[in-house]
């Protein structure tokens, strides 16, 4: 009793000290962080994961962890950063892969909260918060925060650029283009802010002539682009995952623009109502009519017209790219949403305020408006958090872990195991070449065995198969007929199955 | 006070009209999908042979064949009882145009395990007849029905494939003319 009667003070006083210490947004900034580390370490995956669209997770820990290329259109910037996240000594090495979007998803809220100080002045912290809560709490950010993929490091980069552009951030041509480009080394979709460099060009004051401004923009581009030739020195070393095997020029173009999925671009009018769908589910229908609200005010569009066009150019390419999980690339287009937001909710207060002042309301009931306004908008959004934590919640999938403890123990020794979707083909990659486990097995990826550069890996992993008389699965059963052979997929309940004849 | 009106106007009117589903070509995935589907020509004189997964499909007609594997999942009808399916596609054969078939043949690459079963009883190809009248909770009324099941090839005399025939009558009770697009022909590998 007498020690906490004598520390507790003293420990009120460090605390209070502290608090004291901070500034306004500083304050507000340790708020965001904890509440966002809350909600993403009570969801994170501690392991390899298929929730929330995570099935090339095991592809890229994978090639993260042996030095390797991942699927196009590689990621080289995301392998490098992975690779020194599975470093931390804590957790399994998918963990350690995860943390890595989860930090890169609070990082990127951070910006936003600065990003919105710039946009409607530095004393709107509670509005910046809002904002990058609303952000860092949307299902589709938060649903990749908890798992292994390049979004939310794509986030964390597009906002970063986005708070570069704006005033009083001076002009620096080269950082941007650098920006850009590291975002294209992380995923293509960043190709479509390079219009903004013109935006930025126009609303910054600037000694630089515009050609000489672009040139410094292509200067930094293709710095923070040249990341994509570590593929090739990767490549030539032959990791187990070793997509397109970029060593010669033109497997390195067909690697990098992503050659392989071209026939995936298909308009489905569907997904004009899919889109708007999706955007509803982020904000919510309050959400919507605050964004309609503030979208209504000329100056909005006017100051934020960046952002227009970033929604456009994402929604576009969204609803034209016809693959299952392209609705993650929205992720930028929802941060746009989060500013808007905080915009709708600055002039509701201020109309809500006029409103009372025409009235004859008493002075002092004017603040209470914000007040009420504010910490309604906080409730929603907390309430909504709890719901979008069911929904994304990571930490219990075990479907990856079953399914390969199940393979572990079913699959007869040396077999051929033939795996027919992401999910499989990844989680066994993940096994076999991160975590060393059962490589006495083939692990054979069907829809890739067509293509060359497959057969050259598996040339060189397994030395010992033999790929005769062509690729199906039939001739390669055929061509070694004394291993036993297996298949491994995805049920209708997305659990993994395994049959072995 | 307009503003806000149509702000919620526009905000419930969305509500009511977008679609949260999310619509895709496919399944589309990372891994490029092998193909589950072929669409064959084949002649009376050359006849037409192809692989799909597994399995290689030899048929003999006047023909256009529409040939799909369906997963196991997909496929509502049980193994044959105390059977169970041992590739994990059902092979879907439909006549596309108007066909005179007159011989299909399927084949699979023979796991030397098979050899200690006793081929074309214990292990064999079944197609289903959509003759009988299938009620689900009669196991009585499962109609799949084994086709005449062989091994073709020696460890000699490579390669090694356990394979089942259709031709007319054969099977008794299999008929070229009950395979229609309404009514296509199933055939699975089950063992016990």
């Amino acid at each position: 009793m007498f020690l906490v009667k004598t520390r507790m003070p003293q420990r009120i006083s460090l605390w209070g000290s502290f608090l004291r210490s901070l500034s306004s947004h500083q304050f507000y900034q340790i708020i965001l962080l904890i509440l966002l580390g809350i909600a993403y370490g009570r969801t994170i995956a501690p392991d390899l994961s298929w929730a929330n669209e995570g099935a090339d997770g095991g592809d890229l820990i994978a090639a993260a962890y042996v030095r390797g290329v991942a699927h196009p259109t590689g990621y080289p910037l995301y392998l490098v950063i992975a690779r020194l996240f599975q470093s931390i000594p804590v957790g399994t090495l998918a963990f350690r892969t995860n943390l890595l979007s989860a930090a890169c998803a609070i990082a990127a809220c951070m910006i936003i909260f600065h990003l919105v100080r710039a946009l409607l002045g530095v004393n709107e912290n509670i509005l910046a918060l809002i904002a990058a809560l609303n952000y860092g709490f949307s299902p589709l950010l938060w649903s990749q925060a908890v798992i292994t993929e390049v979004y939310s490091l794509q986030a964390l980069l597009v906002t970063l650029f986005l708070y570069l552009l704006l005033p009083p951030r001076r002009h620096r041509p080269f950082l941007s283009g650098l920006i850009i480009g590291l975002a294209v080394s992380n995923h293509l979709t960043a190709l479509l802010l390079l219009p903004l460099l013109l935006f930025e060009h126009r609303v910054k004051v600037t000694g630089l002539s515009l050609s000489k401004s672009v040139l410094y923009n292509a200067a930094g581009f293709f710095v923070g682009a040249s990341l994509y030739l570590l593929l090739p020195l990767w490549s030539r070393a032959n990791p187990p995952v070793n997509w397109e095997y970029p060593v010669t020029w033109q497997a390195f173009i067909n690697l990098v623009s992503a050659r392989i999925y071209h026939t995936y671009f298909l308009f489905l009018p569907v997904r004009v109502r899919g889109v708007t769908g999706l955007i509803t589910e982020q904000e919510g229908v309050i959400g919507i009519a605050i964004i309609v609200y503030a979208l209504l005010n000329p100056e909005t569009w006017k100051k934020t017209c960046f952002l227009i066009w970033i929604v456009f150019s994402h929604v576009v390419f969204v609803i034209l790219y016809a693959t299952q999980d392209a609705f993650l690339y929205l992720i930028p287009a929802i941060l746009a949403f989060s500013i808007w937001y905080s915009i709708g909710l600055r002039d509701l207060i201020a109309w809500l305020s006029n409103l009372a002042e025409m009235k004859r309301c008493p002075r002092s009931f004017i603040p209470k408006i914000s007040l009420l306004i504010v910490a309604i908008s906080l409730g929603i959004m907390l309430v909504r958090a709890f719901y979008t934590a069911a929904k994304v919640d990571a930490s219990k999938d075990t479907r990856a872990i079953l399914f390969l403890h199940t393979f572990e123990r079913e699959v007869p020794q040396n077999a051929l195991v033939f795996s027919r979707d992401d999910e499989t083909t990844f989680a066994l990659w993940y096994y076999q070449f991160a975590l060393h486990q059962r490589c006495d097995v083939r692990i054979l990826a069907e829809g890739l065995l067509p293509y060359g550069w497959y057969q050259n890996i598996l040339n060189y992993i397994y030395p010992e198969l033999v790929l005769k008389n062509g690729v199906s699965i039939g001739d390669i059963v055929l061509a070694n007929p004394n291993l036993p052979y297996c298949f491994v997929w995805i049920d209708d309940l997305d659990r993994g199955a395994i049959l072995c004849p | 006070m307009k503003r806000l009106l149509t702000a919620l106007g526009v905000a419930t009117f969305l509500v009511f009209v977008v679609a949260g589903v999310w619509a895709s070509a496919g399944r589309q995935g990372t891994v490029p999908l092998p193909p589950r589907e072929a669409t064959v020509t084949c002649s009376a004189d050359t006849g037409v042979f192809f692989s799909l997964g597994t399995t290689t499909i030899a048929a003999r007609s006047i023909c256009t064949l529409g040939v799909r594997l369906l997963r196991i999942e997909e496929i509502v009808y049980p193994p044959f009882p105390d059977f169970s399916y041992l590739l994990p596609d059902v092979i879907k054969i439909t006549p596309i145009t108007k066909n005179k078939l007159e011989e299909i043949e399927i084949c699979t690459p023979l796991v030397p395990e098979w050899k200690s079963k006793k081929i074309g009883e214990d292990i064999a190809w079944y197609w289903w007849d959509v003759t009988v009248k299938w009620d689900p909770n009669d196991p009585k009324t499962n109609a799949w029905k084994p086709m005449p099941t062989e091994i073709k090839g020696s460890a000699e005399n490579p390669p090694e494939l356990l394979c089942g025939k259709l031709v007319e009558g054969r099977p008794e009770g299999f008929s070229f003319n009950n395979v229609t697009p309404d009514q296509p022909l199933l055939i699975s590998l089950q063992s016990k």
